[in-house]
């Protein structure tokens, strides 16, 4: 296609000199409108222009985008001023210079800033684990009742709730002292005043330890005694510990979620209002793996339970498993090994014992 | 096994005449050096192969040996005993086949095992298929006999050939889907065929040297009468060739179609050794009876008439009268003539034709073909008597034979 047809004769960079001269034939729409308006009036494309931009300070006729034409005389500036060195002149300069062998250590050019990122590599910031996964899977019996005494234990303390998620596990000894307490139905819905230790010292230990998780306090307890009770405790959460307050909730249901490494599904969450209910969601049956064929098939071959008329392989079979058991495999060897086509490896190398080399003489 | 050294003056105890051209014959008193001699059954004894022919050379069998999953059973020209149980292809085919099960796997692999892959006696199928191959023969021919009573010979071995001979033994052997193994060994899954092919470019014919008892048997041209096949010749009126040279090292070789009829051979030998013989014929009959073969396509006579009449002349009828039973067309471009052949009033053929003597032929050929093709009813072959609690023996219908113009 002609440049004439798809371009203004006037906006297009080149011409070649073919369609210059077919140009004064065809005239084209804009320019039988050029030659419509008097020449002192401005040209349609300024006009076009002017009204685009919504003002007198219009950019200039000239195409923002693909420069200034080749053809423009005078287009090579400043000659001599960008003109490289000449050769042999920058190792004059200093003695220091050493010559790159590789690119390591120069200096970047041509990229963004957040390209900067790709280039340091991977750091171990950047390694993602999914949440929960810092935590060995409870039965769920055991989570919640671990998760009940560490939201109750961060409500007697006023501290942040969600916050005992940062935890993950516990050392032995405190988790010891955790499951050693227990969690009293609470008709009032008061978190803060459910738990029960067994002992003072416990307490105490459990709320040095709390006080640390978050934000750090030194807050005490008055009137501990109220929370010691010397009765043998349940290793169990009360099922109707209320879930009402949101806070407490998300809390729970974030902990809980860690401690048995599994997700709580949204309709449980927002249908329940109680510890019970949460439980009773999960108490669905996980979703079965699936068969692994190969091992099943492999356990009964090794028993005899497969039909005479089924050869199993765990791996799979190739062309050189079908060879042998053809017996061309031994002629196809030899015969490569005659004429040089299979050279053994250097021993030492017990991996791979025979490599291919083509072109070189046998050696055994 | 030791065998007895046949002295010259047993030789003439064992003229040609006297012996049938079974294949127990043909492996004994043709050329089988090893059974006459000591030494091979010293061989037969002794421990397997060390290595295989391929591969002389030590250094390139530990080399090959790497690459192979099976190492140990390298060593051995066909495979292990143990690897027959292991293998699918075995299992399949002993089902395939139907097979009793008293017929183990192992045998039924040592019938894949060719005498040419493992020479040694007690490992491949020549001895089952020695008894196959009779018990093959025996049965065809007893069955031939006594259905179709007067047979001339020169059918009756075509009929032979067709039921029992290599070509449609190899056949079968396709149809029940036996692969050929490329090149025998221990490795080899034990379902394959094994046998050492014949090497490119031999001619098959010329290397078989035959052993004919037949006095000037090197003199091609002279003529063989059909009578003198039934003592010189195989059962399917060949010549008797030399026994393939299996087992003598390498060079030799056997083609892929006389290797399956071994086999088959050998399946029904096996099937007679573990299972009996009730369980061999009822192979035979599902196997080989009941394959479909056209008898009256196989005769080719030159002069019908003339035969007829003489045939009428010998049973004492009276002599063949062609007359015309109905015609159309005589004057157009496509007469059809149809000729009966009477024996006074008898009429023994009839036969349609473009011409009278077209249609005479025909009619002769109807006649000797009906006469030939006698069936009679209610037949037993004599081998039925080997069963227990057989009824006694009602002798079957013996002819006098063919016609000999």
């Amino acid at each position: 296609m002609r440049p004439s047809m798809r371009l203004p004769f006037r906006e297009a960079l080149y011409v070649c000199s073919n369609c210059r001269s077919e140009a004064p034939r065809r005239i084209s729409p804009l320019a039988r409108q050029i030659r419509h308006y008097a020449s002192d009036s401005p040209s349609v494309l300024e006009r076009t222009r002017s009204s685009l931009w919504k003002g007198n300070k219009a950019p200039g006729p000239a195409d923002p985008y693909t420069g200034e034409s080749q053809l423009v005389p005078g287009a090579e500036k400043g000659e001599g001023d960008l003109a490289a060195p000449a050769e042999g002149e920058e190792l004059q300069d200093g003695s220091a210079y050493v010559q790159a062998q590789t690119w390591d250590g120069l200096k970047r050019i041509g990229h963004t800033k957040e390209q900067v990122w790709k280039f340091n590599g991977r750091s171990p910031v950047d390694e993602y684990e999914r949440f929960g996964a810092d935590v060995t899977p409870k039965p769920i019996p055991a989570a919640a009742h671990q998760a009940a005494v560490e939201i109750s234990l961060m409500a007697m303390l006023g501290k942040d709730l969600a916050s005992v998620s940062e935890i993950g596990e516990h050392y032995e000894q405190i988790q010891e002292l955790i499951d050693g307490c227990a969690v009293g139905s609470s008709e009032t819905q008061q978190w803060n005043t459910g738990l029960r230790f067994p002992d003072q010292q416990t307490m105490e230990a459990l709320i040095f330890v709390f006080n640390q998780v978050g934000v750090q306090t030194e807050k005490t307890i008055e009137s501990p005694e109220t929370f010691i009770s010397q009765e043998k405790t349940s290793a169990e959460a009360p099922r109707d510990l209320s879930l009402a307050d949101p806070v407490v909730k998300f809390a729970f249901i974030k902990r809980f979620s860690q401690l048995t490494g599994r997700r709580i599904p949204d309709a449980a969450i927002t249908s329940s209002t109680t510890v019970g209910e949460i439980i009773a969601s999960l108490s669905t049956a996980l979703k079965e793996k699936p068969i692994n064929v190969s091992k099943k098939l492999a356990r009964q071959a090794s028993v005899g339970a497969l039909p005479p008329n089924i050869q199993f392989s765990k791996k799979r079979l190739s062309k050189g498993d079908e060879d042998e058991s053809l017996g061309r495999k031994k002629a196809i060897y030899t015969e490569l090994i005659r004429r040089g086509l299979i050279v053994r490896k250097q021993r030492g190398n017990k991996n791979r014992t025979i490599e291919k080399a083509t072109g070189l003489e046998p050696e055994y | 096994m030791k065998r007895l050294q046949l002295q010259r003056w047993s030789s003439t105890v064992l003229s040609p005449r006297a012996r049938t051209g079974n294949c127990l014959h043909q492996q004994l008193y043709t050329a089988k050096l090893r059974y006459q001699s000591t030494a091979s059954s010293i061989q037969s004894e002794s421990a397997p192969y060390d290595a295989i022919d391929v591969l002389e050379d030590p250094k390139l069998m530990s080399q090959v040996r790497r690459v192979h999953k099976h190492k140990s059973a390298l060593a051995y020209p066909s495979p292990p005993v143990e690897a027959a149980t292991r293998s699918a292809k075995l299992a399949a085919l002993h089902a395939r086949l139907y097979l009793p099960s008293r017929l183990p796997l192992q045998t039924l692999a040592r019938t894949l095992v060719d005498a040419s892959a493992d020479e040694n006696a007690d490992f491949n199928n020549e001895s089952l298929a020695t008894l196959g191959h009779d018990l093959l023969t025996y049965y065809t021919t007893e069955h031939l006999l006594c259905n179709y009573p007067r047979l001339p010979l020169t059918v009756i071995f075509a009929a032979m050939y067709a039921y029992a001979g290599p070509k449609t033994l190899a056949a079968m052997a396709k149809e029940w889907g036996v692969e050929h193994a490329a090149m025998p060994g221990g490795e080899v899954d034990p379902g394959y065929l094994q046998f050492q092919r014949v090497e490119p470019g031999t001619d098959v014919e010329a290397n078989s040297d035959l052993q004919s008892a037949r006095p000037y048997a090197a003199q091609k041209n002279w003529r063989k009468t059909v009578t003198s096949k039934i003592f010189y010749d195989d059962e399917f009126g060949d010549q008797i060739k030399g026994v393939v040279s299996t087992g003598s090292g390498s060079g030799s070789g056997v083609t892929a179609e006389l290797a399956s009829a071994t086999f088959v051979r050998a399946v029904m030998g096996a099937i007679y050794l573990h299972a009996g013989r009730p369980a061999a014929k009822r192979f035979f009959e599902q196997h080989f009876l009941s394959r479909h073969l056209n008898i009256s396509e196989l005769f080719n006579f030159s002069q019908p008439a003339r035969d007829l009449a003489r045939l009428c002349n010998r049973e004492n009828f009276e002599p063949p009268v062609a007359k015309i039973i109905s015609e159309t067309g005589r004057k157009s471009r496509h007469p059809v003539f149809v000729v009966g052949i009477f024996s006074g009033q008898d009429k023994l053929g009839e036969g349609a034709g473009a011409s009278l003597l077209e249609a005479r032929e025909r009619a002769a050929l109807a006649a000797l073909k009906g006469w030939y093709l006698y069936s009679p009813l209610n037949v037993r072959v004599p081998s039925s008597m080997e069963e227990e609690g057989a009824a006694p023996w009602k002798p079957v219908y013996v002819d006098l034979g063919e016609v000999i113009v």
